[in-house]
């Protein structure tokens, strides 16, 4: 079923620690140049998606392909994948050249062919000068590079990064995300990256796969994701800050059907209003995004208002994050530039929904579509 | 005359910080991985307790000019106490240097001589020759030598195994040899023997180093360390094209090497002081070792004490070299314990 083209494709893929399950009927195929991204919170399943990739665990169910091959039963080291791992687990006692060229050692590459690879890689990382130091003797980010180069020096079909910039300050992290993403330019090569940030997830990847409880629950660009999130969880855990989620009454009155909400309520529009007619759901989750709620003072034209308190105001660079509290309970953040008007911490605001609604099932959190 | 359970004693007591942490992390059946940041951890606890003794926090508001004085106090008297713990641990010593360049008539003259003005150097020689010294310290060193290797060699590999690979009664083998810990030698002494000479190894080689080829305290120590060594490595490794003898060849050795070394010299010095077992299973001076040798010194030599303790030196003086040489390696080794990623 899955397409030969593919450069790593898991089928149907679980994982049972003791009965407890990690990895549950992943089905994934990740195309040959792709930058893949497996974002979930912690403790979803990531490492062990990664780990099962690399053949460092076996799956309890499932086929697991990469370049076309089924490679269930094979040794990781014939699996032709290479892993940087978070702790980037340089070897200790060998200086940079000896744990760049230690994949290659194994693999019986004359020394000159050796050599010339580790130079080569060396100098695409800016890593001559080092070549000759122990890991304790590199900052972070040189650490990190050392880690890369070992990996790519093999040349594999696949490369398997676990949260490798996790453990890099602020800066070094941005400077070593733009330096991966034309490293992946540059070689053309596959990667298939852990990560639990979903800037980085959206800024790096081609493609993201969120994953959550052990299920992948959404593959797809990273404004697929954005945009047409397939649940609440997607809806909640991308973007930042996260989606406002509501949960309302549906209301069906005539022509209208308004979301009702601890007393306050609001009119769908109208492609929605048929949807839910359609669908015949009782209760929803109402998922807004940040900047597409604005605060009024009136009674204006706008679907509906909801009361609230201010009760944060934070400045985030060009926008002021104002986070409010519902007459009825439960929070909304809302993005606002630069208003004309002051906000203060108490006053009391209206909220208007004046952007994108996105609508969940409140039963099954799936996303509510035509 | 030290004995064997004696030495044993000590590295029970050095292991036990990791070794309480391990049996309560290998209950809850946890993997490799999280037993061997308990060792580290037990480390760090240890650093702690050193780093801040007792009393330490009351002086908090203590004028600075005080604390500071306070502490050279302190100071002061550690080294106090410890300049006569060395004394104490030293004059044997001096005394059995200065012995053994004294005449039989000045090692009784009373008060004692404590300084060899007209050293006699002859003594060493004379021991040599007369106790048959040089054939004993050969033979010591056979034995003490392969028991030495052999032990190096299968502890190393017992720990990787306990640690590293997953395999039927792997715990309950473990119990078994941290057991063998427990057990004082002299409880097994006289089986042991009837089983060589059952062999009809009395009186040979075999008998003096085959039941010394593994070691229990080797085992404990290196498995401890070994689960140390972070996971992320042996997977690393694994990637790389490496299976379980090259990781642990060339990553797991090499990392631990400290610890070998200081391993390495303990089993050194426990099979060189042996004396009741090799008393035992031997009655020939073919296969006989130094410290037998000294034994038989003090009765061939009754009224020639510098004799003695001539021979005494020189049955040590392996040990000395030994110690001075590897001194770094021995301290390092028992203080890193767990080695960070
Ligand atoms: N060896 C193991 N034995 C038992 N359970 C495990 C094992 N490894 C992982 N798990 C469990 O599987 C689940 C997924 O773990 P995993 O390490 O893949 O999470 P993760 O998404 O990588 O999280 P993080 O972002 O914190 O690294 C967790 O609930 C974890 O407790
Ligand atoms: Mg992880």
């Amino acid at each position: 079923m899955a397409s030969a083209s593919a450069a790593v494709a898991l089928e149907a893929v679980s994982k049972w620690y003791d009965n407890v399950p990690a990895i549950q009927d992943a089905t994934l195929e990740v195309m040959p140049g792709e930058f893949m991204v497996l974002l979930g919170p912690s403790g979803c399943g990531k490492t062990t998606l990664l780990r099962l990739i690399a053949g460092l665990e076996n799956p309890s169910q499932g086929v697991i392909r990469i370049g076309g091959r089924v490679v269930n039963d094979v040794d990781p080291k014939d699996r032709d994948v290479a892993m940087v791992f978070q702790s980037y687990a340089l070897y200790p006692h060998m200086t940079v050249r000896r744990n760049i060229e230690f994949p290659l050692r194994s693999r019986h590459v004359p020394e000159q062919e050796r050599n010339r690879l580790v130079e080569e890689v060396a100098g695409s990382l800016q890593l001559e000068k080092l070549l000759g130091r122990k890991p304790a003797q590199l900052s972070g980010g040189q650490r990190q590079r050392v880690a890369l180069a070992r990996a790519i020096v093999r040349r594999p079909l696949a490369f398997l990064m676990d949260e490798p910039l996790s453990n890099l300050d602020a800066q070094l992290r941005i400077e070593m995300r733009a330096e991966l993403v034309e490293l992946h330019a540059k070689l053309g090569i596959t990667i298939i990256y852990v990560t639990h940030d979903q800037v980085e997830a959206t800024t790096m990847g081609n493609r993201i796969a969120v994953i959550e409880g052990g299920r992948i629950q959404q593959v797809g660009t990273p404004q697929d994701i954005y945009q047409r999130p397939v649940n609440a969880f997607v809806a909640g855990f991308v973007g930042n800050p996260p989606m406002n989620i509501i949960e309302a009454k549906v209301e069906l009155s005539g022509d209208v059907v308004n979301a009702s909400f601890q007393g306050a309520s609001f009119q769908l529009p109208a492609d929605l209003a048929t949807l839910l007619r359609k669908k015949e759901v009782s209760s929803v989750l109402v998922g807004v995004r940040p900047q597409d709620v604005s605060i009024v003072k009136e009674d204006t034209v706008g679907m509906g208002q909801l009361r609230a308190k201010v009760s944060l105001v934070e400045s985030v660079g060009s926008v002021y994050r104002i986070i409010c509290r519902l007459d009825g309970g439960g929070f909304v953040t809302v993005d606002a530039y630069r208003d004309k008007r002051e906000i203060r911490t108490g006053d009391m605001v209206e909220l208007s929904i004046t952007g994108d609604m996105h609508l969940f099932d409140a039963a099954s959190g799936e996303r509510l579509e035509p | 005359m030290w004995r064997p359970t004696e030495r044993t004693g000590d590295m029970v007591g050095y292991g036990d910080g990791s070794g309480g942490i391990d049996v309560a992390g290998g209950a809850g059946s946890v993997g490799s991985a999280g037993t061997g940041s308990g060792v580290v951890s037990a480390g760090s606890l240890d650093g702690t307790g050193r780093g801040l003794p007792p009393g330490r926090s009351g002086q908090l508001n203590a004028g600075a000019g005080r604390k500071k004085t306070r502490r050279y106090a302190t100071n002061g008297a550690r080294y106090i106490v410890l300049a006569g713990l060395a004394v104490i641990v030293g004059f044997p010593i001096y005394i059995t240097v200065v012995n053994s360049l004294l005449s039989s008539r000045q090692i009784a003259a009373r008060p004692p001589v404590l300084f060899p003005l007209h050293p006699l150097w002859g003594d060493f020689s004379a021991a040599f020759s007369q106790a048959h010294l040089g054939l004993y310290l050969r033979n010591s060193f056979i034995v003490t030598i392969l028991i030495m290797i052999a032990e190096i060699i299968t502890s190393v590999l017992a720990g990787y195994a306990f640690a590293y690979l997953k395999f039927p009664f792997r715990r309950l083998l473990f119990m078994a040899c941290i057991a063998t810990m427990m057990v004082p030698m002299e409880a097994t002494i006289v089986p042991n023997r009837q089983t060589i000479v059952a062999l009809g190894w009395f009186n040979s080689f075999p008998a003096l180093i085959v039941p010394f080829l593994a070691s229990g305290v080797g085992i404990f120590l290196f498995r401890q360390a070994f689960m140390g060594v972070p996971k992320d490595l042996h997977d690393a490794a694994k990637l790389d094209g490496y299976g379980h003898w090259h990781f642990l060849t060339r990553i797991v050795v090499p990392l631990n090497r400290p610890l070998i070394a200081a391993f390495a010299l303990y089993a050194f010095m426990s099979a060189w002081n042996q004396y009741l077992w090799p008393l035992i299973v031997t009655d020939t001076n073919s296969v006989r070792t130094v410290q037998i040798g000294m034994a038989e010194l003090e009765n061939v030599s009754v009224n020639h004490f510098n004799l003695i303790f001539a021979g005494t030196l020189e049955a040590a003086l392996p040990i000395f070299i030994l110690l001075i040489v590897f001194q770094r390696q021995l301290v390092r080794g028992l203080s890193a314990g767990a080695l960070k990623g």
